[in-house]
């Protein structure tokens, strides 16, 4: 019975897209905590995994991750590249703005219309360099700025210098050589320091480049920056392991730490397993009861750590056959 | 009398035919050794050839996967290299 449920899910699922590479979804009903899509495409040597990545709305972290074994640089002709587009919502309050840091992604919860079905918008994100990270926590968005003007931090500043690079002039105005692009909202966090801005480098999303600010695809943020009010919730999230139900059955979804937290998750194995312990013992008795995890399947997700949602439960037997005797 | 002589003749019969026969066997083994000996340090010698030809192909197949690791090594290092170009080149 699960099974069916799960199949018919994932099948449904495709119902839920508004359009080929669709960023917006129907929020899954309760129960569900996976929405979106993972598809494979033929690809041709004349792409490059960074070209897929973006027409896809795909981070390069992920597209990589997911693809381990396809040359970033030169894919052969009729290669097959996987779509890395179903994800797990963070275990979070479902409001506003989530960033998680670790995989490199912001979903947007936005608030219901009248009538309509409530959605989630998810879209790949660049992050803060070693030493640069984004701070985590609970912010809102205090003002948006179309076109803005650039004042590079002085830490920035003192880094490209120590670098031997030329600084940047003290104010760039909006235009193509601003690092901002053209849409930028301010968040409330550390002084108001911290953007959420587009890019001139389109190729960095999805990856640790900035100085602590969260980077998106130009047409991701121009989207965005027309649907985000201003005193939006932001709550910025590290959460490298992930799960979700679908319906009875429990999936995770594994992300390689963040290199700063490399110690913290050097026995990554140990961690997973607290982590869904901790999960199932959160969930109530029953569920705790209930879930036999799959150790072979867990093995293998914690060895991939591909960012693509795993189902590691076993079928519960039990009810399977009171449904089905 | 008569029973014993036959006896006797019989026993004399027995012996040299064992002996010629004992003879023959021993000349023949003499020679097919000879011929076994000469095929055995033929084979030893073309074992030996063999043994050092297996050891120059091992040498050199040692040798190119040598090379095939030294350029996987650079290879990976290019495209580490690489990578690394890549991501300061998206720094801010």
């Amino acid at each position: 019975m699960n099974k069916l449920l799960i199949i018919f899910f994932l099948l449904s699922s495709n119902f839920f897209i508004k359009s080929t590479y669709a960023e917006t979804w129907t929020l899954p009903p309760s129960g569900v905590d996976i929405f979106g899509q993972t598809k494979t495409i033929k690809v041709s040597s004349k792409d490059t995994l960074l070209d897929i990545a973006r027409q896809y709305d795909i981070g390069q972290a992920e597209i990589l991750l997911a693809n381990p074994n396809v040359d970033r640089w030169l894919p052969e002709d009729n290669d097959e590249v996987i779509l890395p587009s179903r994800y797990i919502i963070p275990n979070v309050d479902r409001k506003g703005l989530v960033i998680n840091l670790a995989e490199m992604r912001v979903y947007y919860f936005p608030e219901t219309q009248n009538g309509n079905k409530p959605v989630v918008i998810t879209h790949p994100v660049g992050i803060g360099r070693m030493d640069w990270i984004t701070p985590l926590g609970t912010s809102k968005i205090i003002e948006k700025k179309k076109d803005p003007t650039w004042i590079p931090p002085k830490s920035l500043q003192l880094d490209r210098i120590a670098n031997g690079e030329q600084p940047y002039p003290s104010i760039v105005p909006p235009g193509p050589t601003n690092p901002l692009g053209k849409h930028a909202m301010r968040l409330s966090i550390a002084g108001g320091s911290y953007l959420i801005h587009g890019t001139i480098k389109p190729f960095g999303v999805g990856m640790r480049v900035s100085a602590g600010c969260i980077r998106m695809y130009p047409e991701d943020i121009e989207a965005l920056f027309n649907k985000i009010p201003v005193g939006t919730q932001v709550r910025v999230i590290n959460e490298p392991i992930k799960l979700g139900w679908l319906f009875d059955s429990l999936f995770i979804e594994l992300h390689p730490p963040l290199e700063e937290d490399q110690e913290k998750y050097q026995d990554y194995e140990r961690k997973v397993i607290a982590f869904i312990n901790d999960f199932l013992a959160s969930q109530g008795d029953k569920r705790m009861q209930d879930i036999e995890i799959d150790q072979e399947v867990l093995k293998q997700a914690i060895h991939e750590k591909s960012g693509i949602p795993v189902l590691v439960s076993l079928p519960d037997i039990e009810n399977t056959l009171a449904i089905n005797p | 009398m008569k029973v014993n002589t036959q006896h006797s003749i019989r026993m004399l019969t027995l012996a040299v035919v064992s002996s010629a026969f004992i003879g023959l066997t021993g000349c023949a083994t003499t020679a097919q050794f000879e011929e076994l000996q000469t095929k055995i340090n033929a084979v030893a010698s073309d074992a030996s050839s063999a043994k050092a030809d297996a050891a120059a192909a091992n040498s050199k197949a040692s040798e190119a996967l040598n090379i095939a690791d030294e350029a996987n090594k650079r290879s990976l290092a290019t495209e580490e290299r690489l990578g690394r170009a890549f991501n300061k080149s998206m720094y801010k």
